[in-house]
Parts: structure tokens; C-alpha cells; sequence
């Protein structure tokens, strides 16, 4: 009788103490200085980041980098929290949608002092370098650059018929007269095709249509740089659309979220980032895929610019500023990473990590196209606070107009009235 | 009058038929697309696949960036079971004295107890998460598993509580005239008939566990240490190209344990349900 009881309560004592050692030991006390690294991927980024890190870790003896990824969403749950608690990991990676309002709240560090030390940004083009910038001070390095292109189901243009234009930008109503083409003729198919999805629901292409008026999304001062007029004339944009069955009903969209509706073949053209080639061409759908630059009325005010992605950010609480630094400008800079990556992550920012090896395949299509356009590009727009809202607001309020449910004049008003919401933080 | 009764049940068997397969119907597609390849997974309304694969499932038991498949398997196993341990221990504990220790403050401790079931896992998150890390405690299984130790779950500290105010006080009593004092009571009494409170929080403890994503996504930072919920996101990432088939491979292969446990103890489970109801 008496044993039983004995052994219940060392059963809960081994249990209690079994719960204290379930860390496996993390980082000891050595010399090592250890860095740790988070950052947004799926499991193939995983790999070219172990690989990066594997290389770092070998040219830096005596630095120990430990990496955490998550997806997208998950990533910045984490952050946040970690944001909160003042424990960020040392070297974060950072997209434009939270820059302003990590640097203002002074969770990322400042990287001005490290600029031409550690951190060699000469290989850098300039007019990326506004897009990192809050207040006048860099707290991100970007490791790659994007731009938007239109893309053509190269399969789905051929069994309709038409021709892709290749020879510069179209004007923007003899794309939608193209898309209405498409429509028409895919209407006859066994599984019909439409022209693509609501080009008006990208808040970055409205910046592109915006900029060839002349005008921004932001003014720079902390303002927008558009009224309600430019808003409810793009907007307006996709009505007729529609109406011709150029535009793919967003039902159907909503349909096959998760995939995307030109690799499927449900829509031959899409507007968007020139590195979401690859995942086109080789995700769910599958197909060959032509990029050409976007529609533009005047073919050499196109209004494109390159875009900072997949930035890395030093977070303000790091114990290890130099190494962090070192650690940065490596992923940035070294030849070797950006070989391991290739264009997977966009075309990478710093023209070092392009040298001693060639691009192939899609690769070398993403880098051709890019290159192609360099000519037009103008300064990225810079970080603003609240974007990544105005942003989510700008797409959701499109496909609510695309459902009917808001008329393109309210929409503009809830967007105007969100987006200073989110600018007041 | 037998014409009527028979064409009843054969309604009540088509309905409950159609129901099931509106029920099942999303595991069977899982199932079904992780032999997909998986350009045809999304988009695609046919439930047979086209053309069978197993290439997923060599992708999932490939694991991720380096950390083998078995490893997350095995650090689920650990979170779980441990978990089970803990919650069924410290919630037994705390709820014996709840129900038959009498000390000062025990009805407003019950009230905060029965409180703090009111309150969302998210509005603690950020506290706990600053204590933790100023206790460096993160990127460690601690503080996913010291509050199972502790009964902080006091969903399962009640349901305890109810269960041991139905068995009759007269047993306590005859154990105390043989000369047993609390601990004894508990243990050599109260605790063995408390099996079916016990199976039904294990069983509870064990799903939550295996399904619980927000807390080792705050908490661990070494994929080493990820359990299968967190790799199972992995897979899929909207700003690059995302592989479902491996996705939903491994999410087949991630549930397999857990309907196994279901499966053997649910008949434990309904028993544990159906004594709640009988007191004394």
C-alpha cells in the first residue's frame, strides 16, 4: 500500500524534472559568438540558407549563426511578439510592409555606421537605396530587387490564337482590349479562359499607373500623393472589364485560392512581380511563361521601379552588432550566396553577388528581363507607416467592387478613410 | 405499420449517410491529393487522382532544410506525452484539494481558477512570452510545458473536481477510520476511481498538444526542436512556390498517431462521459 503512493509521487518528481531539461541543451556558454537569424520560406529557402550559413560559419571561425523560419504570416506573429519583449533575433529579414513602423518604434537598428565599413553597399544601384531609408537613416539592407512585368500563358496565347506583343508596352486600353480578345476567344474552350484577374486590386501597379501621370502613392512628407479622382478612375478601370468577361469573376478566383489562375490556364496575362516567374511556371498549373513590361500610354515615361526585397534588418537589442553587420553584408554581397540562390529570391540587389556564375533557365529569363528594363526604372517609393494595411485595404476593397458590393465611389471613400487610419499608426 | 417503421430507418440512414460523407469528405480529399502530384492538388475538383505518386511522400520523409522527418515526429511525441503526464498529475492534485481539503480561501481560489478559463491564450501571450525570456527560457520545451505541470489548464482541473464531488464521501471516511490521512485518501482511494476523468483528460491533453501551433512557433527557434504542426507549414509559403503535395503528405502522416489514440481509447472516453452522469 505504502509503495504505491511512493511510486505516484516520484512518477510526478520525475515528471517535473524531465519537463526542466526538455531544452536539449541549447547554446552553451563556449566562446562562440552566436548569432541568431530568422527569416520568411518555405523548405527550398531553407536549404539555400543552411548552405549560405554552412559558408559563413567556415569564413568566420568563432561565430556560431542559428537560423528560424517560418512562413510569411507565422514570421511576423513571431516577431511581433518577440517585438514586444525586446528579444528580436539578431539579423532579421524585413519586408517594406513593416520597415517604417519596426524602424520608427527603434526595434531595428540603425546600419548608417556600419555603410562602407562592414556593410559595402557601393554595388548597390542608388535609386534603391530611398526604399530603405526612415527618417534619413538605413535599417535595412536589401538583398534583392523586383519589378513588375506582365506575363503571358505562353501555352494558353498559342491554342487561342493570339499573338503576345513583344515589341515594347502596350497602351493601357489596347491591353484591355487584348484581355478582351482573350476572353472572347476562350470563351469557346472546354474550360473557358479569361483575359487575367483584377489588375486593379495591385496596389504597387496602381503606383506604376500613377507615376507615369507624374504622381506617387506617397509624397515623401509622410503624405499620399494621389486624391480620390486618380483612385475612383482606376478603380473604374475594371467595370467594363468585367462586363466584357476580360476580368476572371472573383468567385472563380476564390475558387482555386492557393493556386494561381494563369498557371492554371484560367486566365492568360497577370500582372506581377517579375520573380513570381518561377513559381508560375513551376507551381501548381505549370506552363511556359513570356514577360514583357507593364501597359504604359507613353512608352518612355513607363513609371517602373525596383522594389527592396527580402531586405535584412539588425534588430536594435542585438548583443553582437559587428558580426551581425559582417553577417548582413555577407548574404548580400558574397558571390557564392548569390549563386546558391539564384533568382529565387528576385534579382539579387548587389551586382558582387552576380559575378562568376551564370543564370540559366528561368533564372536567366527573370535577369534578362530585369536587365531589360533597367533604362526606365526611377527611385523606389519610400517606406511609409501603415502600408502593409493600406495595402491588405487596397486589394480587399478591388475585389469587394469586383463583387458588386461596393460601388467604386464608396470604396474610394473607405479606402481614404482607412489609409489615414493607418497613417496616424 | 412494419412498412413505415422500415422506411423511417431507411431515411434515417440516408441522411445520416449524406451527413458522413459531407463530414469526411475533407480527410478523404487529404488523403487522396497527398498521392497527387502536386501541380494537381488545387485547382483540380476530381478526388482519384489522375496519375498515383508517392514522390510526397519521399519529399516529407526527406524532412526539411536538414532536420529529418523523425525529428519532428519525435519532438511532438515528447511535447504530447509529457504534457498528458503533467496535466494529468498536477490537475488531480489540485483538484482532490479543491474538493475535499478544507483550507481558508478555497472558494475564491476556485472562482479565480474557474476565471481564468474566461480569459484568451492571446491576451497573455506577450507577458509570458517578456517572463520567459527574461528567465531565458525560450527556445527551450519549458515554457510550453511548465503551466501543464503547474494546472494552469483549468478546464481539466473542474472537470476533476465534479468528478471527485460524485464519489461518495463515505469512502474517504472509511479510509480515514483505517487511519489514512490526505495523501493516502488520494492516493489509494480517490485516485483509482478516477480513471475515466483521467483517460478523457489524457486523451483531450494529448490532441491539444499534438495540434498546438501558436505556442512552439512563439517559443522555438531551432528547427530542431519544431514538432510536426510547425514543419507542416513549412511547405507552404505564399511569396515563393509552395509544395502542397508534400504538405498534405505530411499531414496525413502527422495524423496517423493521433486517430490511433483516438481510436483506442475513445471507447474510454465515451465510458468516461457516461459514469460523469451517475453519482454515487
Amino acid at each position: 500500500m505504502r509503495r504505491q503512493t511512493g511510486t505516484a509521487a516520484v512518477l510526478a518528481v520525475v515528471a517535473l524534472a524531465a519537463a526542466g531539461c526538455g531544452g536539449s541543451g541549447q547554446g552553451g556558454e563556449g566562446e562562440d559568438v552566436v548569432l541568431d537569424f530568422a527569416w520568411w520560406g518555405d523548405e527550398t529557402r531553407a536549404e539555400r540558407y543552411e548552405q549560405a550559413v554552412a559558408l559563413f560559419e567556415e569564413q568566420n571561425p568563432g561565430v556560431d549563426v542559428r537560423t528560424s523560419y517560418a512562413s510569411f504570416s507565422d514570421y511576423w506573429t513571431a516577431r511581433n511578439t518577440e517585438a514586444a519583449g525586446g528579444a528580436l533575433p539578431d539579423v532579421i529579414q524585413m519586408d517594406v510592409a513593416y520597415l517604417a513602423e519596426y524602424s520608427l518604434n527603434g526595434q531595428v537598428a540603425p546600419l548608417d555606421e556600419h555603410l562602407g565599413e562592414t556593410i559595402d553597399v557601393s554595388e548597390i544601384p542608388e535609386s534603391l537605396l530611398p526604399s530603405v531609408q526612415v527618417d534619413g537613416q538605413t535599417t535595412a539592407i536589401p538583398t534583392s530587387t523586383n519589378t513588375l512585368g506582365t506575363l503571358y500563358n505562353a501555352d494558353t496565347m498559342d491554342a487561342l490564337g493570339l499573338d503576345i506583343p513583344e515589341d515594347g508596352p502596350l497602351s493601357w486600353d489596347d491591353y484591355d482590349a487584348l484581355l478582351t480578345d482573350i476572353a472572347e476567344a476562350g470563351a469557346e474552350e472546354a474550360e473557358p479562359v479569361y483575359g487575367a484577374s483584377n489588375y486593379t486590386t495591385v496596389f504597387w501597379l496602381f503606383q506604376i499607373w500613377l507615376a507615369q501621370q507624374g504622381k506617387a502613392l506617397f509624397d515623401g512628407e509622410g503624405g499620399l500623393g494621389f486624391d480620390e479622382a486618380d483612385l475612383a478612375e482606376w478603380w473604374g478601370r475594371a467595370e467594363p472589364l468585367y462586363e466584357s468577361g476580360a476580368f476572371v469573376p472573383q468567385q472563380q478566383l476564390d475558387q482555386i485560392e492557393g493556386a494561381d489562375a494563369i498557371g492554371l490556364g484560367v486566365t492568360a496575362s497577370e500582372t506581377s512581380w517579375d520573380n513570381f516567374l518561377v513559381r508560375f511556371s513551376e507551381g501548381a498549373g505549370g506552363a511556359e511563361m513570356v514577360m514583357v513590361p507593364p501597359p504604359a500610354d507613353d512608352p518612355d515615361e513607363r513609371g517602373l521601379f525596383l522594389k527592396a526585397s527580402l531586405m535584412l534588418s539588425m534588430a536594435s537589442n542585438t548583443d553582437h552588432p559587428e558580426e551581425a553587420a559582417s553577417f548582413i553584408d555577407f548574404i548580400v554581397n558574397d558571390p557564392e550566396v548569390g549563386e546558391i540562390f539564384g533568382m529565387s529570391r528576385g534579382v539579387p540587389a548587389s551586382s558582387a553577388a552576380l559575378e562568376g556564375w551564370e543564370a540559366e533557365g528561368l533564372d536567366a529569363q527573370i535577369l534578362e528581363y530585369e536587365q531589360s528594363v533597367q533604362d526606365y526604372v526611377s527611385p523606389a517609393p519610400p517606406p511609409a507607416v501603415g502600408f502593409g494595411t493600406m495595402e491588405a485595404e487596397f486589394a480587399r476593397i478591388a475585389e469587394e467592387i469586383g463583387h458588386g458590393a461596393v460601388t467604386v465611389d464608396e470604396g474610394v471613400d473607405q479606402w481614404f478613410e482607412l489609409a489615414e487610419a493607418a497613417m496616424a499608426g | 405499420m412494419k412498412a413505415t417503421r422500415r422506411l423511417r430507418s431507411l431515411v434515417f440512414h440516408a441522411a445520416a449517410v449524406a451527413a458522413s460523407i459531407v463530414v469526411l469528405y475533407p480527410a478523404v480529399w487529404m488523403v487522396m491529393s497527398s498521392f497527387k502530384p502536386g501541380n494537381q492538388i488545387i485547382g483540380n475538383t476530381s478526388i482519384l487522382p489522375e496519375t498515383w505518386t508517392l514522390e510526397n511522400y519521399v519529399t516529407a520523409f526527406g524532412g526539411i532544410g536538414g532536420v529529418p522527418f523523425t525529428s519532428f515526429v519525435w519532438n511532438s511525441v515528447v511535447l504530447a506525452v509529457l504534457s498528458v503526464v503533467g496535466t494529468v498529475a498536477s490537475s488531480a492534485v489540485a483538484a482532490y484539494a479543491f474538493a475535499r481539503v478544507s483550507f481558508p480561501g478555497r472558494n475564491v481560489m476556485f472562482a479565480v481558477m474557474i476565471g481564468t478559463l474566461l480569459l484568451p491564450f492571446h491576451v497573455v501571450i506577450i507577458p509570458q512570452y517578456i517572463m520567459f525570456n527574461s528567465a531565458g527560457l525560450v527556445n527551450t520545451y519549458v515554457p510550453l510545458l511548465a503551466g501543464k505541470f503547474l494546472a494552469s489548464e483549468a478546464f481539466f482541473v473542474f472537470l476533476m473536481v465534479q468528478f471527485i464531488r460524485g464519489i461518495p464521501r463515505e469512502l474517504d471516511e472509511a479510509a480515514r477510520i483505517d487511519g489514512c490521512g490526505h495523501g493516502r485518501t488520494f492516493g489509494l482511494v480517490i485516485l483509482p476511481l478516477m480513471r475515466p476523468a483521467i483517460i478523457t483528460t489524457s486523451i483531450f491533453m494529448f490532441i491539444w498538444s499534438w495540434n498546438d501551433f501558436l505556442g512552439p512557433l512563439l517559443y522555438l527557434k531551432d528547427p530542431d526542436l519544431f514538432p510536426l504542426p510547425i514543419a507542416l507549414r513549412q511547405y507552404v509559403d505564399q511569396t515563393s512556390v509552395s509544395d502542397y503535395g508534400a504538405q498534405m503528405a505530411m499531414a496525413v502522416l502527422a495524423l496517423v498517431p493521433v486517430a490511433l489514440f483516438f481510436i483506442i481509447f475513445q471507447r474510454y472516453l465515451i465510458q468516461g462521459v457516461a459514469t460523469q452522469g451517475l453519482k454515487g
